[in-house]
């Protein structure tokens, strides 16, 4: 491992806060391996050595929290800072083991403090260069894991043939409909907060015509390749459909 | 009863993040993904308010409002937008559309504007 990079755990059955989690951290600052339940992470703990920091949710199977953390400092003698995931106050998150509770969905406050903890550079947006983000549908929804995978299905399933359209329209010479198609599109890289992908669409829509709309479009098909596969990581149970 | 709303809207994510929070707000909602299926179902049912975007397939946004208008003056109308849209949005607002909200939509701000405009 980068001797650079800090080392965070993370053990939580929730596929969507896993995900969720990894979009604050740049990977180039912050390795984070995650696990569903204790018994991956413990392991884990064993062969590799204690990390920066270990988030745990309060329920996690087949242990929970306490006894999770327990068994570790019994068993393999750990003495790390852990950090509890919890969807509420409670009193196992008031426990003086844990440096902080974190609430769920994760908040910039708690991230933010993560980050202070672990003594990254700490801003109050998240990096411009993000594949993705939850947030907007997360906010739109409270946080409903099942509005938020079938959101991300039809990104999954509806923006690709738009953009095969796109680049057939801008073979056809058809600028004006490649505007169209872009116009439409935007709101799709917004609602997943892809700023670059986002301004793509706009100044293909409404800024730029003719042979000019040919690298911004190739630009766009491949932001919305690595889109995709960020998303295909983090949600392969929506992309194995 | 609730409240029918016609949404208009060709892009599916946003589609679906209006139905989920206008349902979710407690009113019913029927989907129109083009312009020719929307001057259908406004032919066919009433509705209590439209929400329209403006470009739209083969049947644009303005054409909606100018039938809207001609038909049933009575019948709100919020136009969904993007921000670089300012001309356009002032040309519907001209011709009598109620308000209007920019994609992405705020949740918050999207409940507001839709409940402010059927107490209207």
């Amino acid at each position: 491992m980068n001797e650079t990079k800090k080392h965070i755990v993370l053990v939580d059955a929730d596929a969507l806060a896993q995900a969720r989690f990894n979009t604050f951290f740049s990977k180039s600052e912050v390795e984070v391996n995650s696990f569903a339940s204790a018994m991956g992470a413990i392991q884990y703990i064993k062969q590799s050595g204690e990390p920066d920091l270990l988030l745990i949710e309060e329920n996690v199977k087949p242990l929970g929290a306490i006894q999770t953390l327990n068994y570790l400092k019994e068993q393999v003698n750990f003495k790390g800072s852990v950090m509890l995931i919890a969807n509420s106050e409670s009193l196992v998150s008031k426990s003086a083991d844990f440096v902080r509770f974190l609430s769920k969905p994760f908040k910039n406050e708690d991230i933010g403090f993560v980050k202070t903890f672990l003594q990254l550079p700490c801003s109050p947006e998240e990096p411009e260069e993000q594949i993705y983000s939850l947030n907007y549908l997360i906010e739109l929804s409270d946080g409903d894991a099942e509005f938020i995978r079938e959101s991300i299905s039809i990104f999954k399933d509806s923006v690709t043939p738009r953009l095969e359209e796109m680049l057939q329209f801008y073979k056809e010479e058809a600028y004006e409909e490649v505007s169209k198609v872009a116009h439409s599109l935007k709101p799709s890289f917004e609602m997943l907060q892809n700023s670059k992908a986002a301004q793509l669409s706009n100044e293909l829509a409404h800024k730029i015509t003719g042979t000019a709309m040919f690298p911004l479009i190739n630009e766009l098909i491949e932001e919305h390749k690595k889109m995709q596969e960020a998303l295909k990581d983090d949600f392969p149970e929506v992309y194995s459909v | 009863m609730s409240k029918r709303i016609l949404v208009i809207e060709d892009n599916p994510m946003v589609v679906k993040s209006l139905e989920f929070k206008l349902k979710k707000d407690g009113y019913t909602v029927v989907l129109a993904e083009d312009g020719r299926v929307a001057m259908q179902l406004l032919k066919d049912q009433e509705f209590d308010l439209v929400l329209t975007d403006l470009m739209l397939p083969f049947v644009n946004g303005n054409e909606i409002i100018e039938h809207i208008k001609n038909v049933n003056q009575e019948v709100p109308i919020i136009v969904l937008s993007t921000s670089t849209q300012e001309d356009i949005i002032t040309d519907a607002f001209e011709m009598g559309v109620d308000d209007f909200i920019t994609k992405p939509f705020s949740p918050s701000e999207l409940s507001l504007r839709v409940k402010r405009t059927l107490a209207k």
